[in-house]
């Protein structure tokens, strides 16, 4: 192989989900492609190396910082959901329902992947609920929005641990039926759940 | 419940397979090693979506093959179903009616299939772990929610115990990582009550009509009982309490723990003891005895299923009768004469088989059911 497609391999390769087989398959499809459609897809990755960041106050995705979410008057300050990834924030946000700012993860709790709490992006999500410097009114409350897995759940027990004592309200998102699903064909995993989170009418 | 149609493909040396089952007795013979236990767990695969031989079901491709398939169209209170999985080398595809079906926990719960093998007579003298999954298999029948629990208290198991090796040789100082063991104590201890809850639930039902089939096969007037054995506290908390017992007996075994590398108590270490005559019978019964204690348990656990879905489950009779004299053979014969369900049996030789009515033989040879 010459060496242009041999590092472009190598990079490929070091992707999630891409191993050595499809880091060569992807190569040659590049090789193959028009030189239009290659440039392309190159510039894109140098936008996405100079432009785009991690935004300092909430560790989303972004091209400014603080990000428009951070900036955006509209939304209360005072709640504060968090989640695993940026992709979250999109299928909450999309809804509409959620009004207030959001903090990103990037990870959950894994000892088995060797996942600790310093590789989230926690210390930032305590720096926004510590005293601060009294230009930004204080936190009220924390919606824990990771998943039900295991690995979602030891994260949310983990950060209730720390935000708790700082007397500010935590709660988790109700796991449970999906709206429109067919309770026949519901596992009952999920129907044990939803019955043990009930709410009274 | 019953199975009308099975379809295999590429599954162990099973030749290509369209079987359509008899409602009640499927007999099926041959000599040994020409796939007569594969096509028993065919069934128990596509209904459990895991093996009782294996714990990677990518074992059951056939030889030099990428890709296996199991239908099985079943009739259940009047209903009708198609259950399919495909096995590929590193995944797995369930379907019910044609629809994937994700989570995988949503499969479980309605194709209820028990397992008799040979090797289940031994089980009171055998090793806890064996113990541990046949009563598992018991309760996962009992309850769909059961497997997903179990899958999900392995997790954190192995979660628990990659934690505590950090800990133990310094990567992790206890310091800085004590609130996260905490995480996992209390993470663990809930999981863990709810499947010790519903192991001891699960064996509150069966223990009277394990003891009365016990007397009804071996007529001898002896007590037999069926005794969870893990921590005292924890088995005798209620169902409200026992995590708290769980956690606090963590918190106690946490030095321990750490310097093990492994999480000493829970479902994983407990154990259950089939008592014969107050004492343990895996070290005082006979041979007999212990055969019968495991059918006493079988026969209830088919007569608890029925009571409970209102059907009878599907019963997987893998080569029992060799290993039972003809006493206790004629005994578990009658009794399912008496009962419902449909079976699938595997002998060596037929006769063994004291059924008369309803039955349909097949040979098994090289793979191909004749
Ligand atoms: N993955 C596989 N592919 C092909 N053949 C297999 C596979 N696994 C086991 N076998 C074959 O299946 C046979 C054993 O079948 P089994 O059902 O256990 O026999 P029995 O009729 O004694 O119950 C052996 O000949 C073994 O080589
Ligand atoms: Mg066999
Ligand atoms: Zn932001």
């Amino acid at each position: 192989m010459s060496d242009p497609i041999r590092r472009l391999v190598q990079h490929l390769a070091r992707l999630p989900g891409v191993g050595e087989k499809t880091g060569t398959r992807l190569a040659f499809h590049l090789v193959r492609a028009p030189r239009q459609q290659t440039r392309e897809l190159a510039q894109a990755l140098l936008d996405l190396a100079d432009r785009i960041r991690l935004c300092s106050v909430c560790a989303n995705v972004t091209e400014d910082d603080p990000c428009a979410t951070c900036t955006d008057p509209r939304r209360d300050p005072e709640v504060i959901c968090v989640v695993a990834t940026p992709a979250d924030v999109g299928a909450i946000d999309r809804g509409g329902h959620f009004r207030g700012r959001y903090h990103v993860l990037h990870a959950l709790l894994s000892p088995l992947e060797g996942i600790g709490p310093d590789d989230l992006r926690i210390a930032e999500l305590m720096q926004r609920l510590g005293p601060g410097d009294g230009t930004a009114p204080p936190v009220r409350e924390v919606i824990l929005a990771t998943a039900p897995s295991v690995e979602g759940e030891a994260t949310a027990m983990y950060l209730a641990r720390l935000i708790k004592p700082l007397g500010v309200t935590v709660s988790r998102i109700a796991t449970g039926l999906p709206v429109g699903g067919e309770l026949e064909y519901t596992d009952q995993a999920t129907i044990a759940r939803a019955l043990a989170g009930r709410a009274t009418l | 419940m019953r199975i009308l149609a099975l379809r295999v493909r590429d599954v162990r040396n099973l030749e290509p397979l369209e079987l359509e089952p008899a409602p009640r007795f499927n007999v099926f013979h041959g000599d040994n090693g020409q796939g007569k236990t594969n096509l028993l767990e065919t069934i128990y695969v596509v209904a459990a979506l895991r093996s009782f031989r294996t714990s990677k079901l990518a074992d059951l491709l056939r030889f030099d093959t990428q890709v296996a398939h199991i239908g099985a169209r079943v009739e259940r209170g009047g209903l009708e179903r198609v259950y399919e999985l495909t096995i590929e080398p590193r995944s797995r595809r369930a379907r019910i009616d044609g629809k994937v079906v994700r989570p995988l926990a949503r499969y479980f719960g309605e194709f209820n299939v028990v397992l008799f093998a040979p090797e289940d007579l031994q089980l009171p003298r055998g090793a806890p772990a064996d113990r541990r999954r046949f009563l598992d298999r018991a309760v996962f029948n009992r309850r769909g929610d059961f497997m997903p629990l179990a899958q999900d208290l392995d997790r954190v198991l192995r979660s628990r115990n990659a934690l505590l090796r950090e800990i133990g040789d310094g990567r992790k100082p206890l310091r800085t990582a004590g609130t996260l063991l905490d995480v996992y104590d209390e993470q663990f201890a809930q999981l863990a009550a709810t499947v010790t809850s519903a192991r001891l639930a699960y064996l509150d039902e069966l223990r009277p009509r394990f003891a009365a089939a016990f007397e009804a096969i071996a007529r001898m007037g002896i007590a037999v009982d069926l005794r969870y054995v893990g921590p005292d506290e924890v088995v005798a908390a209620g169902p409200e309490a026992r995590a708290a017992a769980l956690q606090a007996r963590l918190v106690a075994t946490r030095p321990q723990d750490i310097a093990r590398g492994a999480t000493s108590v829970g479902p994983h270490r407990d154990d259950v003891v089939f008592e014969f005559g107050g004492r343990d019978g895996g070290a005082f019964a006979s041979q007999g005895q212990l055969r019968a204690l495991v059918l006493a348990w079988k026969t209830a656990e088919l007569d608890l299923l029925t009571e409970i879905h209102g059907e009878p489950p599907i019963l997987l009779l893998d080569d029992v009768s060799s290993e039972l004299d003809p006493q206790r053979n004629r005994y578990l014969f009658d009794f399912l004469a008496q009962r419902r369900s449909q079976c699938f049996i595997t002998t060596t030789h037929p006769r063994h088989v004291l059924v008369a009515d309803e039955r349909v033989d097949h040979e098994v040879r090289e793979g191909k059911i004749i």
